[in-house]
């Protein structure tokens, strides 16, 4: 091809690939549009999609009321500060109160954080503590943290390697192993029953005992097939 | 549990991005052939596209991928070889090489992000091995454009900070993750001390930037932040007043043209060749961008630029943004600290190695020794972005696995409960 023709060519398809390469980023983006949208859609029909469970508060304050849920996430901070992520403003309880991570095989690793100390089943557990005997809450587990009382439920399906250790093993531990608002050791007859529990899109649960089975997730009437 | 798979949408859209994509290097370097007359032109023409489609389509079959992550990676890699074989045919023959490395490379870190459990030892092991591998320039290294930092080895070069980028990010968000402070800062520091003997003063900005805003992701201190950006300002002064280059650069950022025949040649050509390309480029294959030095690695925009346009260069820094927020969404949708922070790390060298590259070029910033990721020429800047993109989609496929799960289980489960 000559030299001429070529140039002629080549000024030619300048708009072409200005044009294709327009086109290119114009798509580029309606993807990423679409799959926000289609990702959005999606976590409508599931709630709870990246939640472990919930943590029922038995005893709290006047910002943390009796019975509202919190939903706890696969990892995160427990804290009295809004960024945290599970926020508990109650008295007693720091900015960053503790660390947990969720793993399938031992439950919510618990790792209070620098000078802090939480309860346990009404057993004590500090940042030092920890170190040497990891602590792991487990479904019905009571979690302790300042003046608040809070009870784990995992959601079905991530504790079915996790048996309830002190209901199977030691039943009449369970019943001792609070500690109420005042410090003092409440069995577990003698907490207040809540006759509804707020969930976090205002949903009301029905009043129940602890059930002996870790709960159901929630998941919304429209994505009824179950399909993302 | 179910396999994620993608969805017939994203199969649609994926088709008409990548159908595009493949059109549009079918002409560029049919154009290209005809101007040449030469065999390679022509295999070029069909090889690239081909492998666009296999890139795009056929690959997310033996790994977990992110399409779209695939197809704007492909296009970019597929432009440097363009560009490459526009001004010096044998940098781009090379290059094909180095991405058919880099796809390897990529699988390699998508599924190391899927398999390996990253605990306490592997990192350690993977910072003393990084750590060694920065030695290595200062006792047996090349020195090329003011810096120590290549190694030989078998008459194969390699730069050693290209790969310790991917283990830099493992330990910060290992130790940022698990709130052990020191181990990641120390890693940092001691990275960042080898990179200022190596006189590689671009790729430890980048560490530092990259550290600093990833430790502040990690920790939403804005003491950390103020703090370390007064730090990188004391730093920034200190090389000036310590590096005799440092102060040429920023004389020529600040005045090129004053000795435009000696220092500032370089950022005079580039700015001429940006300026006539215009809007829509001298013409793929006419003009000369050869006239700009080292147009194959740091002026590569440049030469985008002054062949096909300035529209067409901001679609190019429009890809790189399009990626920037896909690894971002990707980030921010993970389940554990550590991939999170991996990916937003991954992220952000592509980021800000992209912004310190043109920006130097375009002459918002000084320049620094940096490559523009995917298209600059080389096999340790190809296989380093390569493998970033690699890390960001492990853990975009962990996050559709864990959502794949999530919808298995609600299905299960049934109604709500009420």
């Amino acid at each position: 091809m000559s030299a001429e023709v070529y140039e002629v060519l080549a000024l030619a398809l300048r708009y072409w690939f200005a044009a294709l390469g327009v086109l290119i980023v114009w798509r580029a983006f309606a993807w990423l549009r679409r799959d926000r949208a289609a990702k959005h859609r999606m976590l409508r029909t599931l709630p709870d999609a990246g939640m472990i469970g919930e943590l029922v508060v038995e005893a709290g304050s006047r910002d943390l009321q009796e019975g509202m849920v919190l939903a706890v996430p696969w990892e995160g901070v427990l804290g009295s500060v809004r960024t945290c992520d599970l926020c508990v403003p109650v008295g007693g309880v720091a900015r960053e109160h503790l660390r947990f991570s969720f793993d399938e095989k031992t439950g919510l690793r618990i790792i209070p954080c620098y000078r802090q100390m939480c309860g346990v089943n009404g057993k004590a557990v500090t940042w030092r503590s920890v170190r040497r005997h990891p602590e792991a809450l487990t479904h019905g587990s009571v979690l302790t943290v300042g003046d608040a009382q809070l009870r784990l439920r995992v959601f079905l399906g991530l504790a079915e390697g996790m048996r309830p250790r002190f209901a199977e093993e030691r039943p009449e531990e369970t019943q001792a192993m609070h500690i109420g608002a005042d410090g003092a050791p409440v069995r577990s007859g003698d907490l207040p029953q809540t006759k509804h529990v707020s969930g976090l899109d205002g949903v009301q649960y029905g009043a129940e005992a602890l059930p002996e089975q870790p709960v159901r997730r929630r998941r919304s009437r429209r994505g009824e097939e179950g399909e993302p | 549990m179910k396999k994620p798979g993608a969805s017939s949408a994203e199969r649609r859209a994926g088709k008409r991005l990548s159908g595009v994509v493949m059109l549009f290097y079918a002409s560029a370097f049919l154009l290209l052939a005809l101007r040449d007359n030469a065999w390679q032109g022509y295999a070029l023409a069909v090889g690239v596209p081909a492998m666009i489609w296999l890139g795009t389509n056929l690959l997310p079959h033996f790994f977990p991928a992110d399409r779209l992550l695939l197809t704007l990676t492909n296009f970019l890699c597929a432009l440097g070889i363009l560009v490459l074989y526009r001004t010096q045919p044998e940098l781009a023959y090379a290059q094909v090489i180095f991405y058919g490395i880099g796809i390897g490379a990529m699988a390699l870190c998508t599924w190391a992000v899927r398999l390996l459990p990253f605990g306490r030892r592997m990192v350690t092991l993977l910072a003393l091995v990084s750590l060694f591998l920065l030695v290595l320039p200062l006792v047996a290294g090349t020195e090329k454009y003011g810096a120590k930092n290549w190694i030989y080895i078998g008459g194969v070069s390699f730069q050693p900070s290209e790969l310790v980028k991917l283990s830099l990010l493992v330990v910060l968000a290992s130790g940022l993750a698990a709130r052990r402070f020191w181990s990641w800062l120390i890693f940092a520091l001691a990275c960042l001390g080898l990179l200022m003997l190596q006189k590689d003063l671009g790729t430890a900005l980048l560490y530092y930037a990259v550290t600093l805003l990833l430790a502040y992701a990690a920790t939403g201190s804005w003491t950390l932040l103020l703090g370390g950006l007064g730090g990188s300002a004391g730093a920034a002064w200190l090389g000036y007043r310590m590096f005799s280059h440092v102060k040429r650069r920023v004389a020529v950022w600040q005045n090129p043209w004053a000795d435009y025949e000696n220092a500032g040649y370089q950022m005079v050509q580039a700015l001429m060749a940006l300026a006539s390309g215009g809007l829509f480029g001298m013409g793929l294959g006419l003009g000369t961008p050869k006239a700009i030095p080292v147009f194959e690695t740091d002026f590569i925009f440049s030469v985008i630029c002054e062949q096909f346009g300035l529209i067409f260069g901001l679609c190019v820094l429009l890809i790189y943004v399009a990626l920037v927020w896909r690894g971002a969404t990707v980030a921010m949708a993970a389940r554990r600290s550590f991939h999170g922070l991996l990916a937003m790390g991954a992220t952000l060298m592509i980021g800000l190695q992209t912004f310190v590259i043109i920006g130097g070029v375009i002459k918002l910033i000084p320049l620094t020794g940096v490559t523009l990721p995917f298209i600059s020429s080389g096999g340790s800047s190809m296989i380093s972005g390569m493998c970033l993109t690699g890390l960001i989609q492990g853990v975009a496929s962990r996050n559709e696995d864990a959502l794949a799960e999530d919808a298995d289980l609600a299905y299960m489960q049934g109604e709500v409960r009420e």
